[in-house]
């Protein structure tokens, strides 16, 4: 919470404070933003890199989103599946990392997820031990957020991974992108 | 650095020559057709200043190939260093991050070769993949891969820098500290 609070108060201190509060009253009226809150997901300022990256890049009408982190209310969920995770712990993650990936979007779509016309790719990466095998199970936890989200157009072409380590010992990360209007 | 060397002139003979050497050997001109125009550009300019010299592009050592155009699209094939070893193993976070950054400069290579031998036409790194080898208990991957991030961003800019990952993996192909894929938007 306290590592959160830090990111958001440095994009809030990066992307000006009036900004983002500007963007928050813009958005609180879009369709998207109605799901979520119906879907009961609190959507943060996007968090600042914490290495030399940038969180999105948008080339024509497609977004790339940055690898995410699953980031809780307890920080950031660290553990390995097949070790010390149960997979429902994993898919737990799994749409930590998804919020996350909206949090990005959001900031690249000037505060508007109505702009999302679909998601395209997603690669979720799971920190697995070698006989761990259900890491489609793990990243459902992204994709049925998004599903929820958009419907159809939220699946994406996709690929679950195991990996025998992740920057930070993060349980899993997952990276998207989307097209949008 | 003994290891280094023996893997860098292993890789010049594989790969094709390295484009180090001050005399130019016959082959070294045949191969070596990038336009001449390509020495005043902007980003040339900034190479040399951090004393960087492109190799030539690395053929394919398998069934693909080094670069996909679409559109002003660049899709960089995985590029890895001169490096065999794992960080936290063989090589520490400092050498995990030169090895990345040898990486950089092999996707400046194919890039410089899909612009047609000018990188004044990058406009952004759209993409970076960072694969760094290592075990289960090293968790330092986008620490490695700022060697590649950083350099990407001293030759562009903030334009150089990507929607970046980071993972770590147990094993790649030759024995590579890193294999880095990477996608660009050029004009």
């Amino acid at each position: 919470m306290e590592r959160r609070n830090f990111f958001a108060a440095a994009g809030a201190t990066a992307l000006g404070a009036a900004l983002l509060t500007g963007k928050a009253q813009a958005q609180s009226s879009g369709r998207i933003d109605t799901k979520l809150a119906e879907l009961g997901v609190e959507v943060a300022a996007a968090a600042a890199p914490v290495a030399a990256y940038v969180g999105w890049r948008k080339v024509g009408n497609m977004v790339y989103i940055a690898g995410q982190v699953p980031s809780g209310p307890d920080g950031l969920i660290t553990g390995k599946l097949g070790d010390n995770m149960t997979t429902e712990q994993g898919y737990q993650a799994a749409r930590a990392c998804g919020i996350n990936i909206l949090a990005q979007l959001k900031s690249a779509l000037d505060g508007n997820l109505d702009r999302v016309v679909k998601c395209v790719q997603i690669q979720g990466l799971v920190n697995s031990t070698d006989d761990f095998t259900e890491q489609h199970l793990v990243v459902n936890g992204c994709s049925e957020l998004f599903r929820d989200i958009w419907g159809e157009p939220g699946l994406a072409a996709r690929a679950a991974v195991g990996t025998n380590s992740l920057p930070l010992g993060i349980a899993c990360e997952v990276l998207a992108t989307f097209e949008v209007a | 650095m003994l290891r280094r060397t023996l893997f860098t002139a292993a890789m010049a003979g594989v790969l094709a020559a390295c484009g180090k050497s001050e005399d130019t050997s016959p082959e070294q001109q045949a191969t070596d057709n990038m336009p001449s125009a390509s020495s005043g550009g902007k980003i040339d300019a900034k190479l040399a200043e951090l004393g960087i010299e492109l190799p030539e592009a690395a053929t394919p050592i398998a069934a693909y190939t080094p670069i996909r155009k679409v559109g002003n699209m660049v899709y960089i094939a995985g590029q890895g260093p001169a490096m065999s070893g794992r960080v936290g193993v063989e090589f520490s976070l400092e050498e995990g991050q030169e090895a990345a950054r040898q990486a950089a400069i092999s996707v400046l290579s194919q890039l410089r070769a899909a612009c047609d031998g000018d990188l004044d036409r990058v406009v952004q790194c759209v993409q970076l993949q960072g694969l760094v080898r290592c075990q289960s208990n090293f968790t330092e991957q986008h620490l490695v891969m700022n060697g590649c991030s950083e350099l990407l961003r001293d030759v562009f800019g903030e334009a150089g820098l990507a929607a970046r990952a980071a993972v770590g993996t147990n094993a790649l192909p030759i024995g590579f500290v890193c294999e880095v894929i990477a996608s660009f938007e050029i004009a």
